[in-house]
């Protein structure tokens, strides 16, 4: 059923990476992003591979479940990596076909390129989604923005916001399907005509389904009230978020890390790439 | 004073309560709930019954008259947190009053609204799964529970403020069978073993049968006020106001309107059974 | 109109099938329902009953077995399953979630228009639906969001009966609604039913609404039917539904309890007005007898 599907792909567990404090996944990952627009010749490009590996063997993720993570940016990636290929244009091509000319120097920038992109959205989903729920992750970044509550930003509003849209999400999903089947019952047809009509069948849906979700909002409302609630002010938490050691050693590597990619790119290489 | 009281307070949704002829949803009400009793307020839609719910918490202020919750009153804005602290609501759509996707969490968010340091909300939280009989579930998303079981976190979220008092304004209402079950028996285990004062707002008559009190709401107004037995044994007055009785009381009743002598307000079937029993043996 | 039987045949249906999820939600149930009858169906929440309610007109395709209306599979022809969505038509719970029109007239007409029905039929089908769940013609101009909630829920059933279906299937149609409301509703099916002499299926939670209302009963249990058939014969089995943790109707227990404790009391006896007579009965052969002691 459609109320199943859990929004970010969270996948509870016990490893290294579930247990490090949401905060620092958030920083490690801003990280992470930095140093791989840093990297820029071979063994800085070899080492990000390396830590990708290294981040998803400390998970305990399948493999498969990483892999289909990447189905959606495939056609992007292809295509991008195509146009690199085609269109790099360096001393002395490696094929030539008249017009066609391929040279190494394509291949190097398409091929740095799928790592780069690849490693990305590998590295930030194993920290951010798959190892952390949602609802830790909007804990983990109203607790890091809390400065900016001085800057009048609000942080705690925008906090409560994700947290209650988190929470409706299944209970509106299960609500559409609901609704579907009741208009279907009485002929609705979603699934033929053009596209005008089908837009046209979509709103015996959405105006329900507004009704319902400003009834859901009203009555939360009072609700909230009711268990007095009254914004942020003097609020506290149940769970307390502690940086352990640990949390700190994965900062220390990280940093490590990162200044490993810069420094790897001065080592001279014969591959020359064209950014 | 550890009570509720409402002293001739009346509510209208209209905006110009100043015109005469305005429907008042209630009116001229005054009562007191005491403390450590389990209340049922009857009535059919419309009737006012969830209109002095919310009357109680300061959600709806009175357009006339006081009502007050251990002395404080309802309309000055610093009793509000306190009032709403002392008592708990409970609502009718269970998804509608569910915040987080923990339940954990969800029950954690009144102490945290009231500033309660972290270790006692974690105890507070324990306590209050513990006493709705929902502890196994505290990690689960309520989006996978029942019914009955999202309304046993409600009140759970409810008990968690350390309340005095616990409004069940319709509570039971979407809920199956099973679960209105689930609910009646942690509000009355609340009732008796946390000295919880219940107040269960409710149009099922068979709720009515186990409270200490029973209040009877028609077209805004008190109609009868009293113990279930005396309630329950004036079949005709519910009738006429819309409202059924317990299969029980409706045999009995018809049996003495028939002249035959059985006792009123018999609510169980059990009791009645008895009383059969006896007349039939008695052969008059 | 002619009568119209609907039957199972040897139905099953697992949802998400081959997925960690999978739920079998229905195993193999063979039932026929009556044509011309009002068949009350059962059930504890997750028995299976609102996934039978959607297996009968369609929405839903049994992972195996048949489902028939009349003598037509209803999966014969699967592109023409609206068709057969007319012949059934499916009361959900809590109805009055989708409307949606600017007119409860428009509302009521969705379904049929739908069928390509228009002008004076529309016209005709539309108001006698209105007329058979009791609303007012002036209640046809307004908004239905204007609407009480009773209101909104007879709105929503007229939107299924004004396309004059064969068989109305109804899922907890009195669910949340007081003790007005809900006899309101039930007696408005009841005189459709008789009028139309349809067949109608009646998904409840409440025992003695079930046995106020119903000619036959279906009781669901943990995916299957446990006991089907006339009220008469399904509450002579009393103990067999009790036994199962189901309730069965506070009257009903009162004679069970009655007959434990030695009285003559007739079985099946599950409405207040029925038990009213056989007490007087009862009490009336005590009294002889008592005068023949004396």
């Amino acid at each position: 059923m459609l109320k199943d599907i859990t929004l970010g792909q969270f996948f509870p567990g016990n490893s290294p990476l579930h247990k490090m404090d949401p905060r620092m996944k958030i920083i490690i990952s801003a990280i992470f992003i930095v140093a791989i627009f840093f990297a820029k010749n071979i063994f800085s490009f070899a080492l990000l591979i390396l830590f990708s590996l290294i981040l998803t063997t400390l998970s305990g993720i399948k493999h498969s479940v990483i892999l289909k993570g990447l189905k959606p940016i495939v056609f992007i990636v292809v295509f991008t990596a195509i146009i690199n290929i085609f269109w790099t244009k360096g001393e002395t091509p490696l094929i030539n076909f008249g017009i066609i000319k391929i040279y190494p120097e394509g291949i190097y920038t398409a091929a740095f390129m799928i790592i780069r992109v690849v490693s990305l959205v590998v590295g930030t989903s194993l920290l951010l989604s798959y190892t952390t729920s949602p609802i830790a992750l909007t804990d983990a970044l109203e607790r890091l923005m809390n400065p900016l509550k001085k800057l009048k930003v609000p942080v705690h509003e925008f906090a409560m916001m994700m947290t209650i849209a988190l929470r409706f999400i299944p209970t509106l999903i299960e609500e559409t399907e609901k609704i579907m089947n009741a208009q279907k019952a009485r002929g609705a047809d979603f699934e033929s005509g053009n596209l005008l009509n089908r837009l046209k069948a979509l709103v015996p849906i959405l105006i329900p389904l507004f009704i319902s979700a400003f009834r859901r909002a009203d009555e939360l409302a009072v609700a909230m009230e009711c268990r007095c609630y009254h914004g942020g002010d003097g609020r506290t938490k149940m769970k307390i978020l502690r940086f352990s050691v640990f949390d700190f050693v994965w900062l220390f590597v990280m940093l490590i890390f990162s200044v490993s990619v810069f420094c790897l790119n001065y080592i001279p290489t014969t591959i020359k790439l064209s950014f | 004073m550890s009570n509720i009281v409402f002293e001739n307070v009346s509510y209208t949704y209209t905006e110009q309560p100043n015109l005469s002829n305005i429907p008042f949803a209630v009116k001229n009400i005054n009562l007191t709930i005491e403390k450590g009793s389990s209340v049922v307020i009857l009535g059919h839609n419309g009737s006012g019954k969830s209109t002095l719910a919310k009357l109680i918490n300061g959600i709806l202020l009175p357009t006339s008259g006081k009502v007050t919750v251990n002395g404080m009153d309802t309309s000055n804005q610093e009793n509000i947190l306190e009032i709403r602290r002392t008592v708990g609501m409970v609502f009718q759509n269970p998804d509608n009053q569910i915040v987080a996707t923990v339940v954990e969490e969800d029950v954690a968010f009144g102490p945290e609204n009231l500033g309660v340091p972290p270790h006692e909300i974690r105890s507070r939280v324990e306590y209050a799964l513990n006493a709705v009989g929902m502890s196994e579930f505290r990690l689960h998303a309520p989006h996978q529970l029942s019914g009955g079981q999202k309304q046993r976190i409600a009140i759970a979220g409810v008990i968690a403020m350390k309340p005095q008092y616990i409004i069940l304004d319709e509570s039971t209402a979407m809920l199956d069978p099973y679960g209105r079950r689930e609910i009646l028996d942690t509000a009355h285990s609340l009732n008796k073993n946390e000295n919880i004062t219940t107040v269960l707002i409710t149009h099922y008559m068979e709720e009515a049968v186990y409270a200490d009190r029973v209040i009877v709401m028609n077209d805004g107004s008190v109609v009868m006020d009293g113990s279930p037995a005396y309630v329950f044994s004036n079949v005709d007055k519910l009738k006429a106001i819309g409202l059924d009785v317990p299969q029980p009381t409706e045999l009995l009743y018809l049996l003495s309107k028939d002249g035959h002598k059985l006792p009123a307000g018999i609510m169980t079937v059990k009791d009645a059974a008895d009383a059969l029993e006896k007349y039939l043996l008695k052969g008059e | 109109m002619k009568l119209t039987d609907i039957r199972l045949e040897n139905v099953s249906y697992i949802y998400s099938p081959n997925t960690p999820f999978q739920k079998e939600a229905l195993e193999n149930i063979n039932i026929t329902f009556k044509g011309g009858k009002l068949t009350g169906i059962i059930g504890h929440t997750g028995s299976g009953k609102s996934t039978l309610a959607q297996l009968l007109n369609g929405l839903l395709k049994p992972t195996s077995g048949k489902v028939y209306l009349g003598d037509t599979d209803i999966w014969e022809k699967p592109k023409e399953i609206n068709k057969i969505r007319y012949k059934v038509g499916l009361v959900f719970q809590y109805p009055e979630y989708q409307l949606f029109e600017e007119t409860v007239y428009e509302d009521i007409a969705y379904g049929p228009k739908n069928m390509g029905v228009s002008g004076d039929n529309l016209n005709r089908t539309v108001s006698e639906a209105a007329d058979f769940v009791g609303l007012t013609p002036d209640l046809l101009k307004k908004s239905p969001f204007e609407l009480s909630g009773g209101e909104k829920r007879r709105v929503a059933l007229a939107g299924v009966i004004a396309m004059e279906p064969e068989v109305l299937v109804l899922d907890e149609p009195a669910a949340g609604l007081d003790p007005r409301g809900r006899t309101e509703i039930l007696e408005r099916i009841r005189n459709y039913q008789k009028q139309k002499n349809n067949t109608i299926i009646l998904i409840s939670h409440s025992m003695e609404d079930i046995s106020e209302y119903a000619d036959e009963i279906a009781v669901l249990k943990n995916s299957k039917v446990l006991c089907s058939g006339t009220v008469d014969t399904v509450f002579r089995n009393a103990e067999l539904i009790r036994s199962n943790g189901l309730a069965i109707p506070k009257i009903t227990e009162i004679m069970l309890e009655l007959k434990h404790r030695g009285f003559p009391v007739s079985d099946g006896i599950y409405t207040t007005s029925d038990a009213h007579k056989e007490i007087i009965r009862l009490i009336n052969s005590y009294k002889k007898n008592g005068e023949n002691n004396a």
